[in-house]
């Protein structure tokens, strides 16, 4: 304890120390791991239709042509949610008018990959997807 | 310490700074704007929850249920923008007059600067609060932009946000940011600010003759205070009305998004370029407004400014 006080230079260094120990608790405080677990959605086939099935409150976009595909319905370039134009027959984004094929591939915009497709199976016409 | 407080609020003040053409009283414009909407925030608080469920519900009840809420809520919004607009005349008028000659004066622009770039997390954490679609989508792309940055960039956005996606976290953090962080870190810098202008003899005036007693200042902000509140009651009253639409969680997508017309150019630029041009175009805009009394040049300060509106303008 005496030491902790003996010069001008160690004390401050000790008080330093504190300091960072402090921030960088604080730190881990606030960047506690926010993980979202795997979710797995479950759609009958037979309510389909034939054509593009979009589900915004799953962010899932189903394709029901020859074979389904699935596609996540995140933009690809900041994150918003995009909407089917029917009389266009493409997704467009609302926020920067990103604009995708019907199979997901990029048209126009900012966006520069493609929409993301996701996994799934099909077990007794039940479509299982993992989000 | 007694000196700072002392001169935060001088018993005696030069005639000639009370002179209207020299400084339009924009700086005590805004220390009003900011007043009122302490007063009204904390109004406000009395009925806002800050949560998921209940906050976007909240806000409709403030606005069409309680009584005079909507004044409230509309007195809240409009000071918000106002603040920016009048801000920027301040540093307009400070950069046309060149008021910053001396050496307390290049160290009190930069906080100015800073208090101005305080306005704009204050509105937008403030502007996600409502929790309807335009604001969510507006939080989710301003988070992605923050995580779009190299090496840091995830790091960042969990350290302001605390999530990956928009939830409760996320609003939580962004009420404490608007209620208590950000009013704290403004008005001290804005003391400091006071402050500097005060022990540099007040604002720019060549010769300093009379003084005059606080007294006579008072009643002078008295009248201005009275007919800027009127203006902007009858403004939030008839004329204006703070938006709010769908509840953020529910199904339907809108068609177009647009952000609060303050961040109307960043959206527009982010059309053309990538999210990390955009973030070294306000890095280096924030660097040039704080070096700019060693730049000195109006004429690069008022094309900028020019090319900065006009873009809000182009946005459709």
């Amino acid at each position: 304890m005496k030491q902790f006080f003996t010069s001008r230079r160690i004390f401050l260094a000790n008080v330093l120390t504190f300091f960072v120990i402090v921030i960088a608790g604080f730190i881990k405080f606030l960047i506690y791991p926010n993980k979202k677990g795997v979710s797995v959605v479950t759609i009958d086939k037979n309510n389909l239709r034939k054509g593009v099935n979009h589900f915004p409150e799953y962010s899932i976009i189903i394709l029901n042509f020859d074979k389904i595909e699935i596609l996540s319905d995140i933009c690809t370039h900041l994150g918003c949610k995009v909407n089917f134009l029917k009389d266009k027959n493409i997704f467009q984004c609302p926020c920067h008018k990103s604009e995708y094929s019907i199979y997901g591939k990029v048209i126009k915009g900012p966006a520069k990959k493609d929409l993301k497709k996701l996994k799934f199976k099909i077990i007794n016409n039940k479509i299982k997807i993992i989000i | 310490m007694k000196r700072f407080f002392l001169h935060l609020r001088p018993k005696r003040i030069s005639e000639e700074a009370l002179k209207l053409n020299i400084t339009f009283g924009l700086g005590g414009i805004l220390t009003y704007l900011f007043i009122i909407e302490l007063i009204t925030g904390i109004i406000l608080m009395f009925y806002y929850t800050p949560s998921i469920e209940k906050s976007y519900f909240d806000v409709k009840k403030i606005t069409y249920i309680i009584p005079y809420g909507y004044l409230v809520r509309n007195i809240h919004r409009i000071c918000g923008e106002l603040m920016i607009i009048v801000a920027f005349f301040h540093m307009l008028r400070i950069v046309l007059q060149e008021a910053y000659d001396t050496k307390f004066r290049k160290r009190n622009w930069i906080y100015g600067v800073f208090l101005f770039l305080l306005i704009f997390p204050l509105n937008f954490t403030g502007y996600l609060l409502p929790f309807d679609t335009v604001s969510y989508w507006g939080a989710t792309v301003v988070l992605n932009v923050i995580s779009e940055i190299p090496f840091i960039g995830d790091f960042l956005r969990i350290l302001i946000s605390g999530s990956n996606v928009i939830d409760e976290n996320v609003l939580i953090r962004f009420y404490v940011y608007h209620i208590v962080i950000l009013p704290i870190i403004f008005s001290l810098l804005a003391s400091f600010h006071f402050y500097y202008v005060r022990i540099s003899n007040g604002v720019k005036v060549k010769k300093l003759k009379n003084k005059v007693d606080i007294f006579y200042l008072f009643k002078k902000e008295l009248i201005a205070v009275l007919f800027i509140t009127i203006i902007i009651l009858v403004v939030s009253k008839k004329f204006y009305s703070a938006p709010i639409s769908q509840y953020a969680l529910n199904s339907n997508i809108p068609e177009i998004i647009k952000a609060p017309w303050y961040f109307l150019n960043l959206q527009f630029l982010l059309k053309f370029f990538s999210s990390n041009i955009i973030i070294l175009f306000v890095l280096s805009y924030v660097i040039l407004l704080i070096f700019y009394p060693k730049v000195k040049s109006k004429i690069l300060f008022l094309i900028l400014h020019f090319f900065i509106i006009s873009l809000i303008f182009l946005f459709r």
